[in-house]
């Protein structure tokens, strides 16, 4: 007992001791099992799980599913390509185009029919056929407008009218942008539909290729013979409509996102839709230089839907000899139906 | 001419119904991925502020500084 009388008065002070030993030496080890390992060290870190899962993916319990995946290398790639190679493909076939079309202008000029007028129209395009081009075309121009917006906007747009301005107009082309889109959708069905027979490759499209259509020809005297559409057209035709369904598919991803694809398969579409839709503006510009600036009459076609019968013979021989060949018992004077 | 004008009308046509179509059929992110608990409200204007240039290496990416706690 008068041991403990003794101890009573430093009792406090030896337990301080003791805690505050215990204090620094439970840290050091706490991270030591009984092994004596570091099971911090050993356990998989997130590094070793993005090189194994190709991904960082947690569980949550909002709506948003795919705010669960925190990280994806693939997307700092798609960012690379849409912030850097996209602007430069796009701009490259744009330009590009524009440049080639101009150095085509100067060099060649205006392309003309080498024969006088005949009088006589020939009906080219039906009314469906004139409209169902001319629908497509307006939704193109606003989609290709709009489109080209979300490639270039901010880096040359922006800086001229300003972020609200810009932000303002991008918000409303990104919804024009959408709503523009199905009568594109429309208009490529009912184009291939119409036009798909008379673009189906046939024997003259080899030497029409050959000779470059006789565009290249400055005399003018090089005219191949040609059917309903000849090879250059039929060039057009298959892009606009393979392009044009690329464009809508990828679109349809993009119209109902994450319904059909997660993450990385937006990032696909996105990726698909830019390079084809930038290329489709390349391939569109020429197109309307040709059918409009570039050939005397083309533009008639499309227009009126007539197209006098000295050019019809110029450009597309072989169809005004098969209308002539359709119409000849009842008109046998005019081998091609008149345009009343 | 007319049928360049005609094919103008209808696709603004095909655009409107199809505008009414997306917007019936399709809420806003913002509305579609809201609950009970996590909620942002309709954001009415731009969330990253009104001083945000979209230039990432500008530094400038909010309207206004946190304001300093008074002591």
């Amino acid at each position: 007992m008068q041991v403990l009388k003794r101890v009573r008065p430093i009792g406090p002070v030896l337990a301080a001791v003791v805690l505050a030993f215990g204090l620094i030496v439970a840290p050091a080890g706490a991270q030591e099992g009984p092994s004596g390992s570091n099971p911090t060290a050993q356990s998989v870190n997130e590094q070793q799980l993005l090189q194994e899962l190709n991904k960082i993916q947690g569980r949550i319990t909002i709506p948003d599913a795919k705010a669960a995946t925190l990280e994806q290398p693939r997307g700092q790639d798609f960012r690379s390509f849409h912030e850097g190679a996209l602007p430069w493909i796009g701009g490259v076939a744009v330009l590009g185009m524009l440049l080639v079309l101009a150095l085509f202008y100067f060099i060649r000029g205006r392309i003309r029919t080498r024969s006088q007028e005949a009088g006589v129209k020939v009906v080219r395009f039906n009314a469906l056929e004139r409209l169902t081009h001319w629908v497509t075309a307006t939704a193109f121009i606003v989609l290709a407008i709009t489109g080209l917006n979300f490639v270039f906007g901010k880096r040359l747009l922006m800086p001229l009218i300003g972020p609200d301005a810009f932000s303002a107009w991008s918000q409303w082309a990104k919804y024009a942008h959408d709503f523009f889109s199905w009568a594109f959708m429309l208009g490529i069905l009912v184009m291939a539909v119409l036009w798909v027979w008379d673009n189906l490759p046939d024997r003259y499209d080899g030497h029409w290729l050959r000779v470059g259509g006789g565009f290249f020809d400055t005399s003018n005297r090089t005219h191949p013979p040609a059917a309903r559409f000849n090879a250059g057209q039929k060039l057009i035709f298959w892009s606009v409509i393979i392009g044009g369904i690329a464009l809508s598919v990828s679109g349809l991803f993009m119209l109902f996102p994450f319904a059909y694809a997660d993450v990385n398969g937006m990032q696909l579409a996105q990726t698909i839709h830019a390079v084809v839709g930038v290329l489709m503006v390349a391939v569109i510009i020429a197109h309307i230089y040709i059918g409009t600036f570039g050939m005397e009459g083309a533009y008639q076609a499309m227009g009126s839907g007539t197209v006098d019968l000295n050019w019809a013979k110029e450009h597309h021989s072989v169809w005004v000899e098969k209308q002539g060949a359709k119409t000849e018992p009842s008109q046998p004077a005019a081998p091609p139906t008149p345009a009343e | 001419m007319g049928i360049v004008l005609t094919g103008i009308v209808v696709a603004i046509a095909i655009a409107i119904g199809a505008g009414y179509f997306m917007s019936a059929e399709q809420r806003p992110s913002w509305e579609a991925y809201s609950t009970q608990s996590t909620r942002v409200g309709d954001p009415g204007h731009n969330l990253v502020g009104s001083a945000w240039t979209g230039d990432p290496g500008s530094g400038t990416t909010a309207a206004t500084e946190p304001e300093e706690p008074s002591s």
